[in-house]
């Protein structure tokens, strides 16, 4: 294999089981990453704030817990998390999402599979195609170019996955964004059907963003069919903002 | 208690102080019937006098101190007029006679009275008797109610336990699911992982090599979906499916799962035929829904020749979306048709490679399709059609409504228990 250098970055494998453990750092080391490993929870805090861009969490670690690691990472934007469980259970995946992971995989998974997952993350962290777009309502300034997000004058930090979503959002500010699109565009045509990936992010943004995320009014619901951000554009279809 | 002491009371004077119509005629008659026999004797004995004697104490442990008083005045009377000289006369010519009548007299009275005490004596021990029997039968009964009541509480307790133990299967059954779910997924992840990887990274290997990988990886994956399945099988049979049931567009469900079963059998040709032709929103899970779809499509796929169409089609009735899937395979053998929804029921005609399916597929349908409140059944077969299957879903509000009201219905979503 011969992985492009934008397509790898430095990953931490957080995994208590040494067959596993081997075996993913060999996946990820065929193409191309950097790859570090801790075997539980205490050795994982004690090397999470090492540059990593990735850490691949497994929830069930010994000493510490893998949901008190995602925990205290909440809020941060780098690394992003990529869960690896074997608890399949919807609602633990919801909960991982919710408490800030980027991407939930549900052991057992291939190596194709992990690949694929840690280059979509890697691409949302570093996307850099978004245009010289300035989008402000209610407070809020979305930067597109700089990737720069404030509320109220205050810097607001989004993960790669809150931001790549609330940037296809607000470059089409004014229209409906179907969910289907929104899943492709974000996380890869794979994800059309994980409509609970695009339902935790879509919250996850309006906790950070909106004054009540009850009745949002910069990320709203239109029907069941997507998101708008902001209010609807008349019918001559106003363009977004553009500078 | 005071009452029934009270009762007794009254028992037992009533008995002793009142004589008995039977007591009196018996204190009139037999002195009679004394005075008449010795009357008639020859020769009268001497002592005749203890005769009334004796009758006047019977009468007085018999019937009391009445009758025996009565006796003992009648006895008087009689023995003056037939045995005290003059004879038949009430006069009493002698002294020595007046005395002995007297003494007579009174010691009748105290024998009648003895006599008497004796019999209420007698009647409050035998009113004291029945009271202890009738306390005895009281007792009986609070005897029976008390082990009644140790019975009923004893069947709460065992009621109390059963659910205790109820829990406790729930919660073990939990964790099981939990243990079971981790403990083969984590072997399997390490076998999947290693496999794929060398599969993926070692391009220098014997094709010999990257076969037997191939088939590891392949076989790998065959037991994840076995273990999925008997945990949602599991968790059908145990109702601990946590279904999160929101209004979803089933048109929408439909063609996701024929992207998915495309992805395996790219060759397939498969034709969705929407009578609505707009959006059809059901109340539904929507990852259920979508392996609902997945198994009915994964089975057609499975059974039918590569080379024919499946058919699936979605009507909507009142209250109700139908979606059916029809293949042109060979259909349902007659002798499975009527458990072709049971666990582990297999077709033996199926091509050995055909065989990948765990057995389940079908049974998880029916008891997902259950627990959103829809029917799952076996169309009968059609000329040129192999298996009809269709299965129903509640739909949602009415268009018109959803327009309404086009708030947060994702946000609304409920996790809900549904049988």
């Amino acid at each position: 294999m011969t992985p492009s250098v934008a397509e790898t970055g430095r990953l931490l494998v957080v995994e208590d089981d040494d067959g596993l453990r081997a075996s993913i750092v060999w996946a990820l080391r065929s193409a191309g990453h950097h790859v570090g490993t801790a075997v539980n929870g205490i050795e994982a805090g004690e090397r999470i704030a090492d540059g990593w861009d990735i850490v691949l969490l497994d929830l069930g670690l010994p000493f510490v817990n893998g949901w008190r690691i995602l925990e205290t990472l909440e809020g941060r934007l780098i690394p992003s998390v990529i869960v690896i469980s074997a608890r399949g259970e919807e609602r633990d995946k919801v909960r991982a999402l919710d408490l800030g992971a980027d991407d939930y995989l549900t052991k057992p998974f291939g190596a194709d599979e992990l690949l694929a997952r840690t280059r979509a993350v890697l691409r949302r962290m570093r996307a850099t195609s978004w245009p010289s777009l300035i989008v402000e309502k209610d407070g809020v300034r979305i930067d597109l170019r700089a990737r720069a997000v404030s509320r109220d004058g205050a810097e607001v930090h989004l993960s790669p996955t809150e931001f790549t979503l609330l940037a296809e959002l607000a470059a089409n500010a004014g229209h409906v964004m179907d969910s289907r699109t929104l899943l492709s565009r974000v996380w890869g045509a794979t994800y059309v059907g994980d409509r609970n990936y695009l339902r935790t992010f879509i919250q996850r943004l309006r906790r950070k963003l909106e004054d009540d995320p009850a009745e949002p009014t910069l990320v709203v619901t239109v029907g069941r069919r997507g998101y708008r951000f902001g209010p609807m554009v008349g019918a001559e279809g106003d363009p977004p903002t553009r500078r | 208690m005071c009452q029934i002491g009270g009762m007794s009371v009254a028992r037992i004077t009533g008995h002793a102080s009142r004589a008995t119509p039977l007591g009196l005629a018996a204190a009139l008659v037999s002195p009679a019937l004394v005075t008449l026999a010795l009357a008639h004797l020859q020769d009268q004995p001497r002592d005749y006098v203890f005769i009334y004697l004796g009758i006047v104490a019977v009468l007085g442990v018999t019937t009391g101190i009445g009758p025996a008083i009565l006796g003992a005045g009648l006895s008087f009377v009689l023995v003056d007029y037939f045995f005290v000289s003059p004879i038949h006369d009430y006069k009493i010519a002698d002294s020595t006679d007046l005395v002995n009548l007297v003494v007579f007299f009174a010691a009748a009275g105290v024998v009648g009275g003895l006599g008497s005490r004796q019999r209420r004596v007698q009647l409050r021990a035998s009113a004291l008797a029945g009271e202890l029997q009738s306390a005895n039968i009281e007792l009986g009964r609070l005897n029976r109610e008390q082990a009644e009541a140790a019975t009923i509480s004893a069947r709460l307790l065992r009621t109390e336990q059963q659910v205790q133990v109820l829990e406790e299967t729930d919660r073990l059954r939990g964790e099981l699911l939990g243990n079971v779910s981790h403990e083969l997924r984590t072997p399997l992840a390490n076998i999947l992982m290693t496999g794929s990887t060398a599969l993926l990274a070692s391009t220098s290997d014997s094709e010999q090599t990257r076969n037997a990988l191939g088939t590891m990886v392949g076989d790998a994956r065959r037991l994840e979906r076995l273990v999925s399945d008997m945990l949602d099988m599991t968790r059908i049979e145990g109702d601990a499916l946590h279904l999160r049931v929101i209004e979803v567009d089933l048109g929408e469900a439909v063609e996701m799962a024929v992207q998915r079963v495309l992805r395996s059998s790219p060759a397939r040709a498969i034709a969705v035929d929407s009578a609505a032709g707009r959006p059809i929103e059901v109340r539904a899970d929507w990852d259920r829904l979508g392996q609902i779809l997945d198994n009915l499509l994964a089975n057609a796929d499975r059974h039918a020749p590569p080379s024919t169409p499946i058919d699936v089609s979605i009507t909507t009735a009142r209250l109700e979306a139908t979606v059916r899937v029809i293949d042109h395979g060979p259909g349902v053998p007659p002798e499975l048709r009527p458990k072709v929804f049971e666990r582990f029921v297999r077709d033996d005609a199926d091509p050995p490679g055909r065989r990948d399916g765990t057995g389940l597929g079908l049974a998880i349908v029916r008891g997902l399709v259950q627990a959103h409140g829809g029917r799952v059944w076996l169309e009968e077969p059609v000329a040129d059609q192999g298996g009809r299957f269709a299965f129903t879903l509640p739909l949602a509000a009415s268009p018109a409504e959803a327009a309404v009201t086009p708030a947060e219905t994702e946000g609304a979503a409920s996790e809900s228990r549904l049988r």
